[in-house]
């Protein structure tokens, strides 16, 4: 099976989701996230390939700006149309509060250890809210 | 194979193109607005819409056609669809094309003023100047995208 985190920039809270979806202690996917996500481009629009889970499903993430509800019917519903169902491909919507700070940084601040610190702070604020959205 | 036309609202030149694939328009004159509206889905969509495939039919070659409203996402919706379509191993199964850029400023006003103000009569006039504008980029779209079509499954019975 194929599982997307889809998310607004699909590098910060995506990435985070995807890493405790593998199995990764908050601590260690929040670090993961900030360091990845400081090296990654935002809103790419295309799936990116993070890893497999235990269970041998393939994680991706995927940023579509502010339509994600939008994007995931239209994943969904493509899914469908392709001759695949939930079974082989499940869309997850992450969002985290505070996004549009993370946004803000991911655009204008160049990489650097301040960057991925602050980063790393605002993720595993959302830790819970990230969990929460995994199992829902 | 799929063929997803997709422009800003699945309401306007995505439902031309799909309908001049399908041969319901000719593509040798500009439709009136009274065939226009006979066409499904032609400035009849609403919010609810955005994101959602239409069926419009299957062409002369057994390709399914959709359409689509993706909002401002412009070509990064080819990229989401062939994205995911890639990641199912089925990348060759599906075109999706981006009308938007073949849409000029008086079909926007045109279809703002129909279907998100619903100044429909105003709009729908407006939208009958712009597609007489734009009906010939439209038809190079969908023969290119027809020959482009017909190559890749060329290319896949070889």
């Amino acid at each position: 099976m194929i599982v997307i985190f889809l998310g607004r920039t699909g590098i910060y809270c995506e990435y985070a989701a995807s890493f405790i979806y593998m199995g990764y202690e908050d601590d260690k996917a929040a670090r993961m996230a900030a360091f990845y996500g400081s090296k990654s481009k935002l809103f790419l629009h295309v799936p990116v390939y993070i890893g497999k889970d235990h269970k041998d499903n393939l994680i991706y993430t995927l940023g579509v700006g502010k339509e994600v509800d939008m994007a995931k019917k239209t994943i969904e519903q493509l899914v469908q149309i392709l001759g695949f169902s939930k079974k082989d491909l499940l869309v997850k919507k992450i969002s985290g509060k505070g996004e549009w700070i993370l946004e803000l940084i991911g655009r204008f601040w160049p990489d650097s250890f301040l960057k991925r610190q602050l980063i790393y702070f605002l993720v595993l604020a959302n830790m819970k809210n990230i969990k929460k959205q995994i199992i829902d | 194979m799929k063929v997803i036309y997709h422009c800003f609202g699945g309401s306007h030149s995505s439902v031309i193109c799909a309908a001049l694939h399908l041969g319901i328009l000719d593509k040798g004159r500009v439709p009136s607005l009274e065939e226009l509206l006979r066409l499904p889905y032609f400035d009849k969509t609403g919010a609810y819409d955005f994101g959602n495939f239409r069926f419009m039919g299957i062409d002369k070659m057994g390709n399914e056609i959709y359409v689509l409203g993706k909002k401002s996402l412009a070509d990064r919706y080819t990229l989401l669809i062939t994205g995911i379509a890639d990641i199912l191993g089925v990348k060759n199964e599906i075109m999706a094309l981006d009308t938007n850029c073949k849409v000029n400023w008086i079909m926007k006003i045109g279809g703002f003023l129909s279907r998100r103000v619903g100044l429909v009569s105003l709009g729908r006039f407006l939208l009958g100047i712009g597609i007489k504008k734009a009906f010939p980029e439209l038809v190079l779209l969908v023969e290119k995208t027809e020959k482009e079509i017909a190559k890749a499954e060329k290319e896949g019975a070889n």
